[in-house]
């Protein structure tokens, strides 16, 4: 690799010795340490495991990682329609055979392991996306293309909402939409295709038995609060209220490692995973999470180049379709954690305890690091 | 890698020309705006921990729905014997409800219910089906079910649960201690040291200021503790449960036997004053209701005529004093006039006895002599010093002092009428704690009931020298021969191997001057020598026609004894103590008779 791209002459651009992209690939691992802590800090108070789990995960992403990260771009792009094959298996056998959590059925069991296959899907959409563009290359100034790409797209959007998924089909909508962007689309489709989502998520939201009551519940809630300042503690805005309580207390210093005591005393709801960053706001206080902000925005701005550097079409989508879903992810999560988003079931990137999770993370820096 | 390196890379992109022009004018943006949601993140931070942190705290609170006033019940403390076991002790007992409206209909909810109260799923899910919106069940359900119950609340969101802490207090020695323990009811002390300690054993309820999560627990805010928590203190007895429960068993046996009144045994280690028993019947179950006067402990909250037990008092004190020589000898004519009355010995006339034959024979003439030795300002000083006339201070209610007039018109009377336990009164353990001076020296020591209140030792004190050594042991070795002697009032009570010590007493009950009946007293040491412990019986009133201390108290004591040498494991004598020089004072004695 580093042979093609000193023949690509952009040698000059890499920022390591070995061909790898050091920046992009620290600055996760150091996501993933302060996720293991904090998650360690939450086990200290609950007699739980969760930190031992997340080191093991980690320790098969790298596996993952080392496998996306030798599988070369363009041998997926041959690969693409096989891909796109499993891609709606695996979402089809989720709603068939998924184990439900709750009211949704968003996982798979294989053996003794759970398998959220809506990870998988983020990957494999942002590769089949990138292979769909790099087939018209040509053609990509055109409208017939990019109604083509939305209806590459559409099928897996679909059956995610159906499991049903908001938050991730909110994510591959994102990720839809910036790949093909980074393709090269022409600006002026987009204003038409918000007004067309909007109405789409108008006529789901007016009709009666389209959305699952738990969704419609939580968005109201976001709505009430943001519109009329009215909170439920015990509702839907129970777990970022508590967040919140958390995030508080944390002050400016923070109350300091280990020593959260709304973490202590298990308040909020998943914390381990969704709402891993009230750990951080309450112990690591204002600059502990100002610190995991920016250690996020350095993570991302080694993604975002990793656009620029990429000189194939396949590698700028798929580098593009991976930034859409870690950022959406992140910020979404963020702006649910501070409360002021609603309460989306979305993790945050190489934070929140699980191993699908944990995985589309380190395998997404596995195809950005050879995206050039 | 810097801004301008990208924009040199996009500009020889756009060179490049191709579709990436357009991608990565469109991609900047992206860029930005993820960038301004970061900033947006770290904004909010900024505004809730620091420049506003109170304000959203404060709203948090103001608003009043999820802030709640909960008072920490402090756990109320133990009371343990000095063997350790559980005298008194909280239970965590939960009152259960359910709330239909608010929990899952599905029957694996119920199953799991079941499981972890013991109710069955039929009882659990039945007041729903019949349309009630609630149901409490009387019997709480325990801590373990409790936290399980709590666990599945958890998991299945159920809010409708409510589990509520109940206070129940158990007093797993029953009757038995009752009369020093006493009782909690309803949240009051009733009496015993719960009510003495109340305050220490109860501690201090607390108040916090927080919030109920969606499982109904409850979260404090550190900043908003409106009083502190005391847990309250666990009290250490010197009562041993074995010794507590015979003495019980034995004192029951001779009341209902006897058909006495009342009847009291108090157990006293001679060397430390400890209480290693106060038994009294009758008295009152913790769990029953209590009747009549059986709260009222008669070994700490009587006053009665120690009787002829205390003669061996009176000719210690006489010897030390000097009044009369260990081989004095004495004529009793059958009785002895003094100014308004005249003393008969009960049994007609003793003829000329030493010291010996006068307390196993009980002679009220010589004891009379004796007293009229001591004379009546340094009788009631000798009184005074036994502690008899004060509080014993154990840390029970309304503990008694003991009685004697000390403006008597009829002094003499008076004076003599004491040196055989008339005329004055005290409470039994004021007596054991008076009488075990002579098995410790002459050193009575301070009776101790509670040998530790929270971290808090009682010291062992002593109350000082009553009598000197040399006496103390000639009349212990006397009351030995109660026991030994065949013409001894306490010949039946002999426990083979072991050598005991005693005195029978056998008062009059007089009410208005006339005689009411009898208190039946004995007081003896286990074993004579080196004792382990004084013990002291008084059986009130006997009825059953018998009503001499040898034979109605007696046998309470011998009961008891044999308790204590099992439980203290005392070897016997011939195995403890050495034959010959050891023992001068009985040789001395045996060759005056």
């Amino acid at each position: 690799m580093a042979t093609a791209a000193r023949n690509q002459g952009i040698l000059l651009e890499k920022t390591d010795l070995r061909g790898h992209d050091w920046g992009l690939i620290l600055s996760a691992i150091a996501l993933m340490i302060v996720g293991i802590f904090s998650i360690y800090s939450i086990d200290s108070d609950r007699n739980s495991s969760f930190a031992t789990r997340q080191l093991i995960f980690s320790a098969i992403g790298v596996v993952v990682f080392y496998i996306c990260n030798k599988v070369k771009l363009e041998f997926l792009k041959s690969a693409a329609p096989f891909l796109y094959v499993v891609n709606l298996g695996i979402l089809v056998a989720t709603i068939l055979v998924g184990k439900s959590r709750g009211i949704t059925s968003r996982w798979i069991e294989i053996g003794p392991m759970q398998f959220q296959p809506s990870e998988v899907t983020k990957l494999i959409l942002a590769i089949t996306l990138a292979a769909y563009f790099a087939k018209r290359e040509d053609k990509v100034h055109e409208i017939g293309t990019y109604l083509g790409a939305l209806l590459h797209a559409a099928p897996i959007l679909c059956l995610v909402l159906l499991q049903p998924h908001l938050g991730a089909t909110l994510a591959l909508l994102f990720l839809t939409l910036i790949g093909c962007t980074s393709a090269g689309v022409p600006g002026k489709f987009f204003p038409a295709t918000l007004v067309a989502i909007t109405a789409l998520g108008g006529a789901a939201w007016f009709t009666p038995g389209l959305m699952p009551d738990y969704m419609r519940a939580r968005v109201d809630q976001k709505v009430q609060e943001l519109v009329f300042g009215e909170r439920d503690p015990r509702g839907a805005g129970y777990q970022q209220h508590q967040a919140m309580l958390a995030i508080g207390s944390g002050g400016t210093t923070g109350t300091g490692f280990f020593r959260g005591e709304q973490k202590a005393g298990g308040v909020i709801p998943e914390q381990e995973s969704d709402f891993i960053f009230s750990v951080i706001g309450e112990e690591g206080g204002f600059f502990g999470s100002v610190l995991v902000i920016v250690l996020f925005g350095i993570f991302f701005f080694f993604v975002w180049r990793r656009m620029f550097l990429a000189q194939t079409m396949m590698g700028r989508v798929v580098a593009g379709g991976l930034f859409a879903v870690l950022a959406f992810h992140t910020i979404v999560n963020l702006a649910m954690v501070l409360s002021f988003g609603p309460v989306v079931g979305l993790w945050l990137p190489f934070m929140s305890h699980g191993g699908t999770a944990l995985w589309m993370c380190m395998g997404a820096v596995g195809f950005l690091d050879q995206c050039e | 890698m810097d801004w301008g390196q990208v924009k040199d890379m996009s500009r020889r992109i756009k060179k490049s020309g191709g579709p990436s022009k357009s991608a990565v004018a469109m991609t900047r943006p992206v860029g930005w705006m993820l960038g301004l949601g970061f900033l947006a993140a770290a904004l909010s931070q900024a505004n809730v921990q620091v420049v506003n942190r109170r304000t959203v705290m404060t709203n948090a609170l103001e608003k009043g729905r999820y802030e709640i006033e909960d008072d920490l019940m402090a756990r109320r403390g133990s009371i343990f014997s000095s063997d350790g076991m559980i005298m008194a002790q909280n239970q965590d007992v939960y009152r259960f409800q359910l709330f239909y409206d608010r929990l899952p209909k599905s029957p694996g909810f119920f199953a799991e219910l079941s499981l972890a109260t013991g109710i069955s799923v039929d009882d659990l899910r039945r007041p729903a089906m019949l349309g009630e919106k609630k149901r409490a069940w009387k019997s709480p359900i325990v801590g373990s079910e409790a936290k399980a119950v709590r666990s599945l609340m958890r998991r299945w969101n159920a809010d409708g649960v409510s589990l509520e802490k109940v206070l129940v207090r158990s007093y797993p020695l029953g009757w038995t201690a009752s009369g020093i323990v006493g009782l909690v009811r309803a949240d009051k002390a009733i009496n015993g040291l719960e009510k003495s300690l109340d305050s220490e054993m109860g501690g201090q309820d607390g108040e916090v200021r927080g919030f109920i999560d969606r499982t109904g627990a409850f979260m404090a805010v550190e900043d908003h503790d409106l009083q502190k928590l005391v847990q309250g203190k666990d009290v250490t007895l010197t009562i041993d449960s074995i010794l507590q429960n015979e003495a019980s068993l034995a004192v029951r046996h001779a009341v209902e036997s006897n058909n006495a009144e009342s009847g009291a045994a108090v157990a006293i280690d001679p060397k430390t004053g400890d209480i290693l028993a106060m038994a009294n019947y009758p008295t009152f179950d913790p769990e029953g209701t209590i009747h009549d006067n059986e709260d009222m402990n008669v070994a700490y909250r009587a006053l009665f005529e120690p009787g002829s037990t205390f003669k061996v008092m009176t000719l210690a004190k006489t010897l030390d004093m000097g009044g009369y020589g260990q081989h004095d000898r004495m004529q009793c004519g059958g009785s002895i006039t003094v100014p308004g009355k005249t003393i008969r010995c009960s049994h007609g006339a003793h003829g000329d006895i030493d010291w010996e034959k006068a307390i196993a024979e009980s002679c009220n003439v010589a004891a009379s002599r004796w007293a009229q030795k001591i004379g009546t300002a340094e009788m009631r000083q000798f009184v005074t010093d036994l502690g008899l006339l004060e509080k014993p201070n154990l840390g029970l209610p309304w503990e008694m002092a003991g009685r004697h007039n000390e403006n008597d018109p009829a002094k003499a009377m008076q004076l003599a009428n004491n040196g055989f336990g008339q005329a004055m009164n005290a409470t039994p353990v004021a007596l054991a704690s008076a009488y075990s001076s002579l098995a410790n020296g002459g050193i009575r020591m301070n009776p101790r009931l509670l040998s530790k209140v929270g971290d808090q030792e009682t010291p062992v004190k002593e109350a000082g020298r009553i009598f000197s050594v040399e006496t103390s042991e000639y009349v212990r070795e006397l009351m030995i021969a109660t026991i030994e002697k065949d013409f001894g009032t306490g010949k039946g009570l002999r426990i083979s191997g072991y050598q005991l010590a005693g005195k029978t007493g056998t008062a009059q009950k007089l009410q208005g001057g006339r005689m009411v009946g009898y208190v039946s007293n004995f007081v003896g040491m286990v074993p004579a020598h080196d004792p382990k412990a004084v013990i002291l019986v008084m059986i009130n009133d006997p009825k059953g026609g018998s009503y001499y201390g040898g034979s109605v108290a007696g046998p309470v004591f011998a009961r008891l004894a044999k308790t204590v040498i099992r439980r203290y494991g005392i070897a016997p004598d011939s195995e403890r103590i050495p034959r010959g020089p050891k023992l001068p004072v009985e040789i001395s004695a045996g060759d005056g008779r």
